[in-house]
């Protein structure tokens, strides 16, 4: 278990830097998930923390020590590759035991471990078959296996999941979860997919273009997005966004305005009217049909995906040119070509400034 | 047959181009397989029958025959007496148009017959003496031992050095790698034959001259082996290397544990040609090697065909010794090598 | 014995596993020693250093023995006497090259100064486009046939490929005993003729022969290369064609040769390139380029000129080389050339 810190962190290849100066620290024992759009440096930054890829400026330590010269077993790392990198000519023993053999541990050390591990991942039944001969799952836990044996200060996962299908998924977040409870390791967890990130993180780093956007737990970012990036990453369906203006302010609220919304007045302390700002309403968040008799806002239904227990509605507000989609629980009679009152919930209005995308609160 | 004849392109009906074509196919394999089939039954035959016109198909030797109360096997001979009845006998000797016979039947008895009345007989015989007496009387046990040596040891040399250039070349990318490969590539195209005269010196200068070792380490830098491994390694997905490092282990453990294993059909590949390469080397050794105690089997073969002309007997028994191994070779890997040819252009 | 190399307990498969596994460790014991140095280095130099430490062995080699007698080869070119350490050679410009290149008039080799270079420089030009053109024709109709074939394809492609694996004085002895006197082929000849021939003491049919045999030794490897370019066809072209009812003919001429070309093309460039060196299986079947020199090729007056006589001038051997060298050089950039555009 380690505490990690990056200090300025930057990654250069020749000329391009994909990496601008990244500061973060990471808890002992913390699961942080690295989320993010593709390309945006999340598996080069787990990479540089590995030590796999040279760092071009800037400092990782662990527990206070700069690790930036040391190699990946020095750091005491251990990585679970988005291919797995199973050894295909090892059987699935000699996949666990050949980094400990590295170590020159003592056999009977080796096979306790290996042991150990083929019992929490249940893979005692395969252990001497070749990873060809084994399911995209049973492949995914010798993979997580070799990486339990070493004993690591940190786990590393690169995309761990983005192999298997759905089912297996889900159960698989699970299992990933539980190793985290039973081992309490520093875990560092990449996936493009924010409902891992979600479910599994107790810390949440989202990244775009080489930047940090956002660090928070994964409520935070949720009901507090800094920026319309995280606002529109963090969430799903997405957060629906206006264009829209302040136009007016009366003491402590302030008047917005847009085609879609009409006029709401929001808390907001320190605005100057006239600014142009991004409304943000998630679909979620809005109060639908009889909840919202007498609402002036009017949902003109394009498209109804009815799931049974909830229902998404596809449509533009006040007949505005934007699609607007509403999350409504359990089931909802609609129909396209349908008009509904819509309001939203009081609370969870988000106000971006427009120009620099930085939030300016919720209300 | 007929049916493996007709059974072209899924019709059923052979038309003029299939005749042709079978045609060709056949003639081929007859002008491929008689020349060396008729060398290899050649190289049993006797060195009385390998000088005889017109020849036989088959080995043969004259056929002999143990008769009581003489110490030595008599040749043996058809005599036709004059009621024109044909019988077996033993030739004693013969003298002008006379000769002695005795018949097996009636050892005591001795014939006088005329010489133009017996015919010689022959058997199918295979004179192992071909092969033996090369080995034991002239040098070939030597020169094949050379063979053996250099053969082997190059090939090891090749896979070794070659497959940790190419690891090298395949897997990082460093300051140089491009130019180093670059370099190698360019000269693949160079022959010996232009390099000749600079390349000896380079073996006189360290001393190699006339020494097996001078042939084994100019051949063991093969650019084309380097080029094979490399090619192929570029397959092997970086994510494994950068698993081993994780897993602690250092660069030469990745070499040998995981590239090496990894790429074995390449590696076997590669051994199959440097071992035909090496057994069948020619202008390289000719010019290193001077004494006949170093040389090769190709060297002796050529020195020893030169040398005696008409033992041809000789010649032909170990002109099957040095193609054998090649064949056997081919025989159980043929398909390794035309695979390994028709995807790298390698020969 | 019952544990394994991994401390398990599988007595079903003792014996077979606990011998496998005594190799292993043996090997594991010996790579041990071998691992050590390298370990080592890698601890001293880093990581990033280690692809050297592996490129190093086979370059060295290489350097040492092909990529300094590249450079020497040249040097050697503008020296004479006998000597053979460069160093102690006398420089004498570009006199080897005006030796071999001084001749009354070049069609006739008799008026040259070194009228052996010259004569093995007419037989080479003559050999090259005899063999270049017979060997592409083989080869070219042998996978044409060859690709038509469902069944028994692998069996004879490997029949016709088998004679490039043999050596060259395996090939040259073979088929001088075939055309040997008591030969086989005297035995057919004679019977329709009335008398013998010795074919390889003659000047036209020694100079068949040394064409006929090096294409019956090489054709197999060009046959591999030009089949696998037929196999690159597209099978959907001929299956359009055959719907379009496209003759076989028109197929072959219309389809299948102006898409095999560029292959074509190469495989050609490749056939001058070792035309042009032969030597070792034409010096053996002729007792060394005869009868006369009517069989002496360029590689034969270059190893001769060097290594085969008392007065050993490597000056003019590797002038010759470097000529030589030089008409390579033309081909290999042809080669490449057409390689590229094949590409494109
Ligand atoms: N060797 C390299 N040379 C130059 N640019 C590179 C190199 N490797 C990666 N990059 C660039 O760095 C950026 C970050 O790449 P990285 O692989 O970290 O993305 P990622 O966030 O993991 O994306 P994904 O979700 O698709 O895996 C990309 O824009 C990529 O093009
Ligand atoms: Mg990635």
């Amino acid at each position: 278990m380690a505490s990690i810190r990056m200090d300025g962190l930057t990654k250069a290849y020749g000329n391009l830097e994909v990496i601008h100066g990244i500061d973060l620290d990471i808890e002992e024992g913390e699961f942080v998930a690295l989320v993010g759009p593709s390309g945006c440096g999340k598996s080069t930054m787990l990479r540089m923390i590995a030590g796999l890829e040279s760092i071009s400026r800037g400092e990782i330590a662990f527990d206070g020590e700069v690790v930036n010269e040391m190699t990946p077993s020095e750091r005491g790392i251990s990585m679970v590759f988005q291919s797995y990198a199973l050894y295909p000519h090892l059987t699935v023993r000699k996949n666990l035991s050949f980094g400990l053999e590295n170590l020159r541990m003592k056999r009977a050390e080796i096979d306790a471990r290996v042991a150990e591990a083929a019992r929490m991942l249940e893979l005692d039944a395969y252990l001497d078959r070749k990873p060809k001969a084994l399911s995209g799952g049973q492949r995914q836990r010798v993979a997580i296996g070799r990486a339990i044996v070493r004993h690591p200060k940190v786990f590393l996962f690169d995309e761990p999941l983005s192999n298997l299908d759905a089912k297996l998924r889900v159960q698989t977040r699970g299992e990933i979860t539980r190793l985290h409870r039973q081992l309490g390791t520093t875990m560092i967890y990449v996936t493009h997919d924010q409902v891992e990130a979600m479910t599994m993180a107790g810390k949440i780093v989202v990244l775009n273009g080489g930047k940090v956007e956002q660090v928070g737990r994964p409520l935070d970012l949720f009901e507090r997005p800094a920026n319309l990036f995280v606002a529109g990453f963090i969430g799903s369906p997405r957060m629906n966004l206006y264009d829209g203006q302040i136009v007016g302010t009366e003491g402590g609220a302030a008047r917005v305005a847009s085609p879609e919304t009409g006029e709401l007045t929001v808390p907001l302390g320190h605005a100057a009217s006239g600014r142009a700002v991004k409304i943000g309403l998630r679909p979620s968040h809005f109060a639908v049909g009889a909840e919202a008799e007498g609402s002036p806002l009017m949902l003109d239904v394009d498209q109804v995906e009815s799931l049974g227990h909830e229902t998404y509605l596809h449509g533009r507000l006040n007949g505005a040119e934007t699609t607007t989609i509403v999350h409504v629980q359990n089931h909802l009679d609609a129909a396209p070509g349908d008009r509904l009152p819509v309001r939203p919930r009081a609370g969870h209005v988000h106000l971006f400034d427009a120009a620099s995308g930085q939030s300016l609160g919720r209300a | 047959m007929l049916g493996f004849l007709t059974r072209t392109r899924g019709k059923s009906r052979m038309d003029v181009t299939d005749i042709l074509a079978w045609a060709w196919l056949i003639l081929g394999t007859l002008v491929i397989a008689i020349p060396i089939g008729w060398a290899f039954l050649s190289s049993f035959k006797p060195e009385a029958e390998i000088n005889s016109f017109p020849p036989t198909l088959l080995p043969r030797a004259a056929e002999e025959l143990v008769i009581e109360g003489y110490d030595e096997p008599l040749p043996a001979y058809l005599w036709t007496d004059e009621t024109g009845e044909a019988r077996t006998v033993g030739l004693v000797r013969r003298i002008g148009l006379k000769a002695t016979v005795v018949d097996p039947a009636s050892p005591g008895e001795r014939l006088s017959v005329d010489a133009g009345a017996i015919e010689k007989q022959t058997v199918i015989s295979a004179e192992w003496a071909n092969y033996t007496d090369p080995l034991e009387r002239f040098a070939f046990l030597t020169y094949l031992k050379n063979s053996v040596f250099v053969t082997v040891v190059a090939t090891i040399l090749t896979l070794v050095l070659n497959s940790m250039a190419a690891f090298a070349l395949s897997k990082y990318r460093f300051r140089g790698s491009t130019t180093i490969f670059v370099l190698m590539l360019s000269t693949l195209m160079l022959p010996l034959s232009v390099i000749m005269v600079p390349a000896f010196m380079v073996i006189v200068g360290l001393n190699l001259a006339d020494n097996l070792w001078g042939v084994i380490f100019s051949t063991v830098a093969t650019p084309t082996g380097v080029f094979l491994l490399r090619q192929y390694m570029l397959t092997i997905p970086d994510d494994l290397i950068e698993a081993a490092r994780v897993d602690a282990a250092s660069e030469f453990r990745i070499y040998w544990r995981i590239i090496l294993p990894l790429s074995a059909p390449a590696l076997a590949v590669l051994a199959i040609f440097s071992v035909i390469w090496r057994w069948n080397d020619f202008l390289w050794p000719l010019i290193v090697l001077s004494s006949p105690e170093n040389y090769t089997l190709q060297l002796g073969l050529n020195a020893f065909q030169g040398q005696f002309t008409v033992q041809w007997h000789y010649i032909l028994s170990m002109t099957v010794v040095a193609l054998l191994p090649v064949t056997l070779i081919f025989l159980f890997l043929q398909r390794y090598i035309t695979e390994g040819v028709a995807s790298s252009g390698v020969k | 014995m019952a544990a394994t190399d991994d401390g398990y307990v599988r007595p079903a498969r003792e014996a077979a596993v606990s011998s496998g596994d005594r190799g292993d460790r043996l090997l594991e014991a010996a790579m041990g020693v071998v691992e050590w140095p390298f370990t080592r280095l890698q601890r001293l130099i880093g990581l990033r250093r280690m692809p050297w430490v592996f490129v190093l062995p086979n370059m060295a080699l290489f350097t040492i023995f092909v990529f300094i007698p590249v450079l020497l080869a040249i040097g050697y070119a503008f020296t004479g006497g006998t000597e053979l350490l460069l160093w102690n050679r006398p420089f004498v410009g570009f006199e080897n090259f005006s030796r071999l290149l001084s001749c009354g008039s070049y069609l006739d080799p008799a008026t040259c100064e070194l009228d052996l270079f010259w004569t093995a420089v007419f037989n080479t030009t003559w050999y090259t486009a005899f063999n270049a053109t017979g060997t592409l024709v083989v080869s070219l109709v042998t996978a044409l046939v060859l690709n038509r074939l469902t069944r028994g394809k692998a069996f004879f492609r490997a029949i016709f490929f088998y004679p490039v694996l043999l050596s060259p004085v395996v090939v040259a002895l073979v088929w001088k005993w075939f055309l040997a006197r008591n030969g086989l082929l005297n035995a057919v000849f004679a019977d329709m003729m009335g008398e013998r021939t010795i074919f390889l003491l003659e000047v036209l049919w020694s100079r068949f022969w040394v064409v006929y045999v090096s294409i019956w030794f090489h054709m197999g490897f060009y046959t591999l290369i030009i089949l696998a370019g037929l196999q690159a066809i597209p099978r959907d072209i001929y299956e359009a064609a055959l719907i379009d009812g496209t003759s076989r003919w028109r197929q072959f001429w219309r389809l299948t040769l102006p898409l095999l070309m560029p292959n074509l093309l190469v495989v050609l460039v490749l056939l001058l390139i070792r035309s042009v060196q032969v030597f070792d299986e034409a010096w053996v079947l002729t007792d060394g380029g005869g009868p006369g020199t009517a069989n002496t090729f360029v590689v034969q007056f270059i190893y001769e000129t060097a290594f085969a006589t008392d007065v050993r001038l490597y000056g003019l051997a590797s002038a010759a080389s470097v000529l030589m060298g030089l008409a390579l050089l033309v081909l290999t950039l042809v080669q490449l050339w057409l390689g590229k555009k094949a590409e494109n």
